[in-house]
């Protein structure tokens, strides 16, 4: 297995908590200090791949977690973020969800420019989601396309594998 | 609505505030039709509707039907629902909207940009040529990793198993035999012991244990 964080789960020195199916890792390169990833042990690509058993599981951990570093670091706040595909920043084709400890002005870029939509874009949004959205329901969830995760691969140059160069450098 | 004074704001207990605050959110009046929305699903625990100033085309605010301020207020039942849809909705804007990727975001606290006081998930299709949710990571140092990294183990319990740490079930039936068996050898036992508690220690961590921590 290629994959950095499988390799990272596997060698525990960045794990600060693990059980059989999930592991929360710390970042040594994260957006703040104290970033963690909980993560699934099965290598899983996406949020689409995984199941809803597992899912939900991960993120009553992350929200567990989120408190533990909010006492543990004397925070101000939390982010909880799913980066789930290549155009969302996800540089490692390994699901995971990250909460990133937060502090007033810590300068951190989690903001986004928003514009008010108008009313026909917002109604033509609508009847569109609303509509995929019944048909998913009456149906099996969609096959995954695979092309994001082929991005995600290709995509590996060597920033994403900070990951890598961390094991070098933990004691 | 009528507000209260500040003097009868001062005799409420902590529920007459929480319903008050629950009266005045704008959310849970969205959610009971008293203001418009552009609801695209709905169900016994949560409500999802287009956020009308979206980060990209598609938006969503996906809430939890009950009026809870912040994320820990969460029953993890609500949480775990909360995330199973959000999979449905991700997964029908990878399909429909044709996008390479979808963002889901929870704000927890003023520092992390909440502003409404009711929790939301926030699913925003990734466009390629806006970028956001996509922060710069940043090498940290070395010293507070490493002591941030044995205070999080040392709250949930968890230590790295080694090979001394983690005794095969076989040997540690072995080891239970020995001490019946031969009570009279000291030197082994102290070891023993502490190894089978270690291992029991780490049989116990479940998240009940990890949650009363804090």
């Amino acid at each position: 297995m290629d994959c950095v964080l499988c390799k990272v789960i596997g060698i525990k020195n960045l794990t600060v908590y693990e059980d059989d199916r999930i592991a929360v890792l710390l970042l040594t390169k994260g957006f703040t200090l104290g970033h963690l990833k909980v993560v699934p042990k099965k290598h899983i690509s996406i949020l689409e791949q995984v199941d809803d058993d597992l899912l939900n599981y991960m993120m009553i951990v992350a929200n567990k977690f989120a408190s533990i570093l909010f006492e543990t670091l004397g925070l101000h706040g939390t982010n909880i973020l799913v980066q789930n595909g290549v155009d969302a920043g996800q540089s490692i084709p390994h699901f995971s969800i990250d909460i990133i400890p937060r502090k007033m002005n810590d300068g951190v870029n989690l903001k986004w420019d928003a514009n008010k939509a108008s009313h026909e874009s917002l109604e033509g949004m609508k009847e569109i989601l609303i509509e995929a959205l019944d048909n998913s329901q009456a149906k099996e969830p969609e096959q995954v396309e695979e092309k994001p995760i082929e991005e995600i691969k290709s995509n590996n140059n060597e920033d994403d594998n900070y990951l890598i160069k961390q094991l070098r450098h933990i004691p | 609505m009528e507000q209260p004074t500040q003097e009868e704001l001062k005799n409420m207990s902590p529920e007459q505030i929480m319903e008050l605050q629950k009266k005045n959110c704008i959310f849970c009046k969205m959610i009971a039709g008293e203001i418009p929305t552009y609801k695209v699903y709905e169900d016994d625990k949560v409500f999802a509707i287009l956020d009308i100033n979206p980060g990209n085309d598609g938006h969503i605010l996906l809430l939890p039907r009950d009026h809870y301020q912040i994320l820990p207020q969460m029953p993890p039942d609500i949480l775990g629902h909360m995330m199973v849809i959000a999979k449905k909705i991700s997964n029908v804007m990878l399909s429909v909207l044709k996008v390479r990727g979808t963002s889901l975001y929870f704000e927890i606290g003023d520092a992390a940009g909440q502003k409404a006081p009711h929790v939301m998930l926030h699913i925003i299709p990734a466009s390629a040529d806006k970028k956001i949710l996509q922060p710069e990571s940043k090498e940290q140092d070395k010293d507070k990793i490493s002591s941030l990294l044995n205070s999080l183990r040392a709250k949930t319990g968890y230590k790295v198993p080694g090979e001394k740490l983690k005794p095969a079930p076989v040997e540690k039936q072995v080891v239970q035999e020995k001490v019946e068996e031969k009570p009279k050898v000291p030197e082994e036992r102290p070891e023993e012991k502490k190894e089978s508690s270690i291992e029991k220690s780490k049989e116990d961590i479940d998240l009940d244990s990890i949650g009363n921590l804090f």
